[in-house]
This record gives structure tokens, sequence and C-alpha cells, in this order.
């Protein structure tokens, strides 16, 4: 079925390309892990909304009710992260908010179309783990490439080693390899 | 499909949703003022003056995040320079005029390649570094220096005129 297979490609790389705000500001593990477990927090929030307000609300109010939730949700993950550590919420703070209104946020926040999308919600839940994991994975990459090494401390003379990599372009340079990487593995496995 | 009317059960999520929204905002109120002792701490431990005892504001003005108040030894003023690519930090102490005394850095994160030379600037600002030790950056970072120091001289200087109507 290369079609059906195309349109889950497709979807996921919309998925991707809604998320790209988020892939550019990861640019360390530490920030990544930030962004990435808000980004779970909030992406679960918004599905679990969804599902749990009656039906008799209406889609739209619905999805109001969902993307409050999500924008609470991101101001809990805020304060406990000022509450850990200050210094990080500061630098932080502003990319913080910025989860609430992605693209996979926004397709979470929809109420399932039929019974067969509901009993399907944990695959939503599933999506927003990958998700999640891929910005924490795209900071370390990235902070790895920048620094040559990962590290979670400041320091006042840190090691640099392709320092283009911890800038925006870096994370759309990583992103165009990933999609070529991706297509090369689609070819191969369609030729098999 | 038409739009459901307004029933209880609505106004019973809208209540919901304002009360996460009111303890949301209580939360955050009470992370703001840890952060503020724990940033006050901080700033007092860095400039190696434990009996400073400094009071935390939060300003986020520019690229000044916030000072740290001491009644005895004048104020501290956290500062963050953000570029592409990683941000600096460094704790500057200012006289009641606003002018430089001191600065501590506090450094950047890994991969940051402008940090050893806004590291080598600010500490020339503060007199501490040797004239000559330039670099064709500087040129591009100065600013971002310049503005640092004129936003710390204009709230010190309003902090002081406040302080001395009061």
């Amino acid at each position: 079925m290369p079609n059906d297979d195309r349109t889950v490609t497709t979807r996921a790389w919309t998925a991707f390309v809604g998320l790209t705000p988020l892939l550019v500001f990861s640019n360390g593990l530490l920030i990544g892990l930030v962004l990435g477990m808000t980004f779970l927090v909030v992406h679960s929030t918004a599905s679990a909304v969804a599902l749990l307000v009656p039906a008799s609300f209406g889609q739209r109010r619905i999805f109001i009710f969902s993307m409050a939730g999500a924008m609470i949700a991101a101001s809990v993950c805020a304060t406990l992260i000022r509450i850990i550590d200050p210094m990080l919420f500061e630098s932080a703070f502003t990319r913080i908010f910025l989860t609430a209104y992605t693209v996979p946020v926004f397709n979470a926040a929809v109420v399932p179309a039929s019974m067969a999308d509901r009993e399907r919600a944990w695959e939503n839940m599933a999506r927003g783990l990958g998700y999640g994991l891929a910005i924490v994975l795209v900071g370390l990459g990235r902070e790895l490439m920048a620094s040559g090494g990962v590290t979670m401390a400041q320091s006042i003379n840190p090691s640099v080693f392709l320092p283009i990599m911890a800038q925006p372009a870096g994370a759309m340079v990583l992103l165009g390899l990933a999609a070529a990487g991706f297509r090369v593995a689609t070819a191969r496995s369609i030729n098999r | 499909m038409s739009s459901p009317s307004f029933d209880r059960n609505i106004a019973i999520g809208i209540v919901l949703v304002l009360l996460c929204m009111t303890a949301a905002g209580l939360g955050s109120r009470y992370a703001a003022a840890q952060a503020g002792a724990y940033l006050a701490q901080q700033s007092d431990q860095h400039l190696a003056a434990p009996a400073r005892h400094s009071v935390w504001n939060t300003l986020r003005t520019g690229q000044v995040i916030g000072r740290a108040v001491s009644a005895r030894q004048g104020a501290a003023y956290l500062v963050s320079i953000k570029r592409q690519g990683g941000e600096y930090r460094a704790i500057a102490r200012s006289d009641a005029d606003g002018a430089l005394l001191s600065v501590v850095s506090l450094g950047a994160n890994a991969g940051f390649s402008y940090a050893p030379r806004l590291d080598a600037l600010f500490a020339r600002a503060a007199g501490v570094a040797k004239h000559g030790d330039d670099s064709p950056v500087d040129l591009a970072l100065k600013p971002m220096i310049i503005d640092a120091l004129e936003t710390i001289t204009t709230l010190e200087r309003a902090r002081t005129e406040s302080a001395n109507a009061q």
C-alpha cells in the first residue's frame, strides 16, 4: 500500500515541520530536556482534555477547553522549572510557552471524530512521547556537534567544535539530514 | 452540526478552568519568590560577600534580568547577553551613580563561541583586562556590552533617585 505509506509519511513530516520552532530553540541537552518534557506534558494534557470533556460541549468548545488546559500545563511546567533552576527559567521561559502553540498540540486538542478514533487515543499520547523525545535528541545532537561534548554546566571558556550547530541554522541542517536519511531508508524498503 | 446551547456543564467547565488558572498563578507567585531568594543568594556568593544579605528584584529590562540590592554595599545586576547559539551571563556591581565597579562572569553554555570575547569586553569595561587584547568579533559584540552598561546605569540611577526621594 504505497499510497497509505505516503500519507503516513506526509503526516509525520507535517508534524515535524510544526515542531520546527521547538527544534530551532533546542540547541543543547538541558534546554532540549526542558522543552521536550514541557511539550510532552502540554501535548498529553491537550489530548486528555479533548477526550475527557463531554462531546455535548461541541467541537469548538472542546478545542478551547483543551487549549486552555495546555496553556495551564505549560504554566505549571514553567513554575516547576523556576523552582528547580531559576537561572534556567530566565533563559527558557519565553520558549516554554511556545510549546502550547505548535501544530501537534493543536492536532491533539481536536476532539476525536469517531468512536474508533477515540479508542485509538493512546496513539496520540505515544506520538507526543515521540515528538518530545525528538526535541531532546535534537538538543543532544546539536550540543554534541557544537561543542564536541555534552555538559549541563555553564563555563567561562566553553568548548567549541562546530558553532553553527548551536545556531538556528544547525536545526535546519539536522532536519535536512534527517529528511534525506529517512528518504533513503524509505526508498530502500520499497525496493526490497 | 448546530452549536450546543450554554448549559450547566459548560459553566462548571469554565469555573474549573478559572480555578486551575488561579492555582497556576499562585504557584507561579510562589516560584517567583523562591527564585528571587535563590538569585539574591547566588549573587552574594559570586561577589564573595555573604554578608550582603541582598534583596532580589526581577527587572527583565534589555539584557538585565534583575538586581540584588544590599542596604550597605549597593546593587549588583545579573546580565544575560543572548546571541544566536547561546547565552553569556555575568554579575555586574555598580556604584550609586550606575558606574561599573566590578564584573563576575558566570559563564556561557557549551558551544557558544562568543563567550571568551564577551568575557574580555566586560572585564575591560570594569577596568580589569589590559587594552590591546582585540578581536575582529569585538566590533559586533561591543554594542551589546554598551547597551547592557547603559541599561545598568539607567536602572541604578532610577533606583537611587527613588531611594533618596523616600
